[in-house]
């Protein structure tokens, strides 16, 4: 409905500045005139009902969709057809599924290293060495030499995590990085990435944990049918809901 | 299986109700048969029908592989059926190819597969059978039966009219017996239908005038005994009675011949000079004859040890010579001769052992002495098993025998060196398996056997002693480009890298005779070749540098340069000792055939269809309309064509629509075909497995910033082809299969060499034979490529879990 400024209230710079963006899925209208703008070390809690739009609207920030309109700029660079800048984008974004999508026929230190070695054409130790202590911070280094199939889930998800974060981006986008896994293993996936919200990473995260929303984000996006129904900081949106929807949707959650 | 490597709290134990294993099913092979096969009356009934059916099958043919087959097809053409036409002196070269891939064969096997030396067992007590049977049969059944007639009387059996030869040759040995003596089946009609052994015309036709006057008398016999019922009509009786009077009975050959009632001399003549070298008087009237001790003398018997190795001639001459009569004469020691001519060779070769005399064949008067053939002197009577054993499977198995024994040592050879590397190897790196490092020898280890494979079958033009060692050497230069690679961070490290470059350029100048000053494209192709390969292996060796202790490194080093320096000095020496200048002559490819040509075929088409299918599927699936239209079009028609035609149109109407093609050779124009054909339907299914990798793989690439090409070959490719391993591996073996059909193009494949070989005159009726011993080598390539596919499935990198 109303626009959102900047969170912060000093003249920083938008390290995502998205202005008008408008998306079609063939006749089907999904993103309607979405404005937003995300600071750097800011992270952003996008919560909706299914269908809203969120998922497309991260995916489209490191352009595994295409926008139609509207402009999307990710750390100066104007996001278009121009496929360099794609390249440039995507270096700076790191991003997180649902269904974790490892790479299974390559053991979890090569699913790690195969982008730096390939991508920013680090060395093959320079490589390694960045995703033991990688794995270190995740908390699972003996997993070095393990394949994905024998992996637990929520080992699998921070493996994708460390995998995400070796291309030591700036921002890193998470689409429900907690809906695949198994109640008692959401716990350590969150804690990473409190750790990782705490260490000053830009993240947007779209995911239907509240209590990690209450604790980590600056501010939640409210999402529904293609448009920011309402954001504000966890404070205002869980415990004030200004519109009727946004507060619909919370009594069915909270 | 997800299975946690470590819980994420503690398990408690449940102490009021423990784990058990589970309960035992009642043990024994009787308890097994009554669950499994008789569980109920309609798994009892079909269980007896399979069992009774199999048993049907097996044992027929078991039984017509043993007593009716004739193996000799096999045995004496077994040359020509592994490598067609390709010329006798330099088969040496196709067989040492087959002793590398044996070793490579091995090597891989023990890379992959958990020696378990209990079922090692079976196959080698199949080789075990193969190299005894033999010298046992030999030693334990009498020699075969050559029956010979003699006399001056033309025999008539039906419309054949033989007259009895003199002369006949045969190849004998140093130390053979040959033993000559009036047949005891010559006496009467009864005991000539008893006769087992080789015949000469003359004889075969006695024996069918005995056959044909018994069979005559046998029908007579129930005529009568027809005519004498009672419930005959009229019309019926007078038919039986003018069948009765129609019949005429044959003349006994033992009388009209009057057999073995003459005497007769039979020599043993030298086949060059035609000397007599021992002789003898057979006279059936003769009296016996005791020594000093009562006991009999065998006079009538002429047993003779040949003195050296050649033709001789058996001589049968009456005493009587105006004589109307005929004898039959029983030799042992006398074995057929088979001239060869596939190869358009003049040479004689003993049936069963391969013995063989060049070029000259006995004459007299400047006629040819006909020599004991096969087609002349078939096998008469039926066989007896002795016979069956001594002529037909001994001989099969002492040659098959010959072929494996050698492929299985080498075989072995490669198991044990693959151990060896094991227990030698580097330390592995942390967790990884250990078996990677010396898995990672099984590529290159490929790679140089089929460069060498093919090196040796085709040939090198112009290859002296000293660029075979120079070519040696420059694989062994490789290796030391390796170990000078892991030095170069010491202080003499990139010297040593300068010099070897520097030799290496001088191996290849050498090589290419530059001295002579002339510097050559392809010399300077070779060097960059050479060169670049050098320094890649060295930048392989820098990256392995931490596996290796300085010591190894030193000491690699050091062998690889010794090696070396063994390769340029010794390799000339041992190879110039007197074989000229030319050690490969080029064998033009219309010269291979049989097995070989069907495996280069085949490997051909395979390594050259694979890279170009998996372009096709990908070009399928791009989103460029014109790429994915052409490569569609050529799929669709490609897979609606018969392979035969693609054939046929390769090898017949591509010369006449340009006549520059004529001159490229069939064989080169049916690899061509076959991997055209072959890469569509490979497209094809790796079309398939591209559609099955997960639509997530490629988004978390592209997130993670990798180029299309990269995803391609880095994550869609790999998963795509684990994931249709059963049916690439069965394309791979239906390539193998269909290869057959070149024998329609004229190409002498595996096939078409047994059709070769049954239109010739000694094998003609044989095709049952050949085909099976061909059936049975598809079956086993076929059946080793399939379990090779169930390994690769099994092994982790065919479980591929797709998580996410």
């Amino acid at each position: 409905m109303s626009e959102h400024a900047a969170p912060s209230a000093t003249a920083v710079e938008p390290i995502i500045s998205c202005r008008n963006v408008n998306k079609w899925f063939g006749d089907f209208q999904v993103l309607r005139d979405i404005s937003v703008d995300v600071a750097p070390r800011e992270v952003v809690v996008v919560i909706g009902p299914s269908g809203s739009g969120k998922s497309t609207f991260i995916r489209c920030i490191n352009r595994l969709e295409e926008h139609q309109e509207g402009e999307i700029i990710v750390d100066n660079i104007v996001l278009g057809h121009d496929v360099r800048n794609i390249a440039a984008i995507r270096r700076e974004i790191g991003m997180v599924f649902q269904q974790f999508n490892l790479f299974p026929h390559l053991t979890v230190l090569q699913n790690i290293t195969l982008a730096p070695q390939n991508v920013r054409r680090w060395s093959k130790e320079k490589a390694e060495a960045k995703a033991r202590e990688l794995l270190e911070r995740v908390g699972i280094p003996e997993q070095a030499e393990k394949y994905p199939g024998q992996l637990s889930g929520g080992q699998q998800q921070r493996v994708a995590i460390a995998r995400a974060l070796a291309m030591e981006p700036k921002i890193m986008l998470f689409d429900e990085p907690t809906s695949a896994l198994d109640p008692e293993m959401i716990k350590e996936v969150l804690d990473v990435m409190k750790e990782l919200a705490l260490s000053g990473m830009t993240m947007v995260c779209v995911t239907h944990e509240m209590g990690f929303a209450r604790e980590v984000a600056d501010r939640i996006l409210f999402f529904d049918q293609g448009r920011i129904v309402e954001s504000g900081t966890p404070e205002a949106l869980f415990d004030h809901p200004q519109h009727p929807r946004t507060q619909l949707f919370l009594s069915q959650i909270l | 299986m997800a299975s946690l490597s470590e819980p994420t709290h503690p398990t408690l134990v449940y102490s009021d109700v423990p784990l058990r294993p589970p309960p035992r099913r009642a043990r024994g092979i009787w308890a097994w048969m009554r669950a499994n096969l008789f569980k109920s009356t309609f798994d009892t009934v079909v269980t007896f029908i399979t069992t009774a059916f199999l048993i049907w099958v097996i044992s027929g043919l078991f039984t017509w592989t043993i007593t009716q087959a004739n193996w000799l097809i096999v045995t004496r053409n077994l040359r020509v059926f592994m490598v067609g036409l390709f010329p006798i002196d330099d088969v040496w070269r196709v067989n040492l190819g087959a002793l590398l891939v044996s070793f490579a064969v091995g090597f891989t096997f023990a890379a992959y597969v958990v020696i378990r030396w209990r079922r090692l067992i079976l196959p080698l007590i199949v080789l075990a059978l193969m190299i005894v049977i033999p010298p046992i049969t030999y030693a334990l059944t009498p020699p075969t039966d050559a029956y010979f007639a003699a006399g001056s009387v033309a025999v008539v059996s039906g419309s054949e009219t033989e007259m009895p030869q003199e002369q006949v040759a045969f190849l004998g040995r140093a130390g053979e017996t040959v033993r000559v003596e009036l047949a005891a089946q010559g006496h009467s009609d009864e005991t000539l239908i008893t006769l087992q052994g080789f015949t000469d015309r003359a004889g075969a036709a006695l024996f069918n005038a005995a056959a044909n006057r018994f069979a005559a008398q046998d029908e007579l016999a129930s005529l009568e005994t027809a005519l004498a019922g009672d419930l005959l009509t009229d019309a019926q009786r007078a038919d039986l009675t003018e069948e009765r009077d129609g019949l005429t009975i044959p003349p006994s050959p033992s009388e009209t011949y009057t057999l073995n009632s003459t005497a007769v001399r039979a020599s043993i003549l030298d086949g060059r000079t035609l000397d007599v070298l021992a002789t003898i008087t057979l006279d059936p009237n003769a009296e016996p004859v005791f020594d000093e001790d009562g006991s009999e003398v065998m006079t009538q018997v002429m047993i003779f040890p040949l003195p050296a190795d050649g033709w001789y001639v058996l001589e049968k001459v009456l005493v009587d010579e105006d004589a109307e009569a005929n004898v039959l004469l029983r030799t042992t020691g006398i074995v057929p001769v088979l001239e060869r001519n596939l190869t358009s060779s003049d040479e004689y070769v003993r049936i069963t052992d391969d013995f063989t005399v060049a070029d000259f064949r006995p004459e007299n008067d400047g006629r040819d002495i006909p020599f004991i053939s096969l087609t002349e002197n078939a096998y008469r009577g039926s066989r007896t098993f002795a016979d069956f054993m001594r002529l037909y499977t001994a001989p099969m198995l002492e040659m098959l025998a010959r072929a494996l024994v050698p492929m299985t040592l080498l075989a072995s050879l490669g198991v044990l060196m693959q151990m060896a590397i094991v227990r030698l190897r580097p330390a592995p790196p942390r967790g990884a398996s250990p078996a990677a490092a010396s898995r990672a020898l099984v590529f290159p280890l490929w790679t140089v056997v089929l460069i060498v494979f093919f090196i040796l079958i085709y040939g090198i033009d112009g290859l002296t002693p000293l660029k075979l060692g120079s070519l040696v050497a420059s694989f062994i230069w490789v290796g030391w480009m390796f170990f000078a690679g892991m030095t170069l961070n010491r202080v003499w490290g990139r010297p040593l890298l300068g010099a070897l470059l520097v030799l290496g350029a001088a191996q290849i100048a050498v090589a290419h005779n530059v001295t002579s000053g002339i510097v050559l494209v392809d010399v300077a192709i070779a060097l960059i070749i050479w060169t670049i390969v050098g320094l890649m292996a060295a930048r392989q060796g820098a990256g392995m540098r931490h596996r290796f202790t300085p010591r190894q490194q030193v000491t690699g080093l050091a062998i690889s340069g010794g090696l070396w320096l063994a390769a340029f000095i010794l390799i000339p020496l041992l190879a110039g000792a007197g074989n000229g200048d030319d050690l490969l002559p080029i064998v033009e490819t219309r010269r291979w055939g049989g097995l070989l040509l069907t495996m280069v075929l085949t490997v051909v088409a395979l390594l050259a269809s694979f890279p170009f299918g998996i372009l096709l599927a990908l070009g399928r699936r791009s989103s460029l309309p014109v790429v994915k239209w052409v490569c569609t079009v050529y799929i669709e028609l490609v897979r609606g064509v018969p392979l035969i035609t693609v054939l046929f149109l390769a090898s017949l109407l591509v010369p006449l629509v340009n006549p520059a093609l004529a001159t490229v050779e069939n064989a080169i124009r049916a690899m061509v075909g076959l991997t055209l054909f072959s890469a569509a339907y490979l497209a094809e299914n790796v079309r398939g497995g591209l559609q099955s990798v997960a639509a997530g793989q490629e988004e978390a690439a592209r997130a993670l910033g990798l180029s299309s090409t990269q995803i391609i070959l880095l994550i869609t490719l790999p998963q795509a082809l684990r994931a249709v391993i059963p049916a690439l591996v069965g394309q791979c073996i239906a390539l193998f299969k269909d290869t057959s059909l070149v024998a329609l193009v004229g190409l002498l494949d595996l096939t078409g060499i047994a059709k070769a070989v049954t239109s010739q005159a000694e094998f003609v009726g044989l095709q049952t034979e050949a085909y099976v011993f061909i059936s049975v080598i598809y079956f086993i390539f076929s059946y080793v490529m399939a379990y090779v596919s169930r390994r690769i499935e099994a092994s982790g990198s065919g479980v591929v879990r797709r998580f996410g």
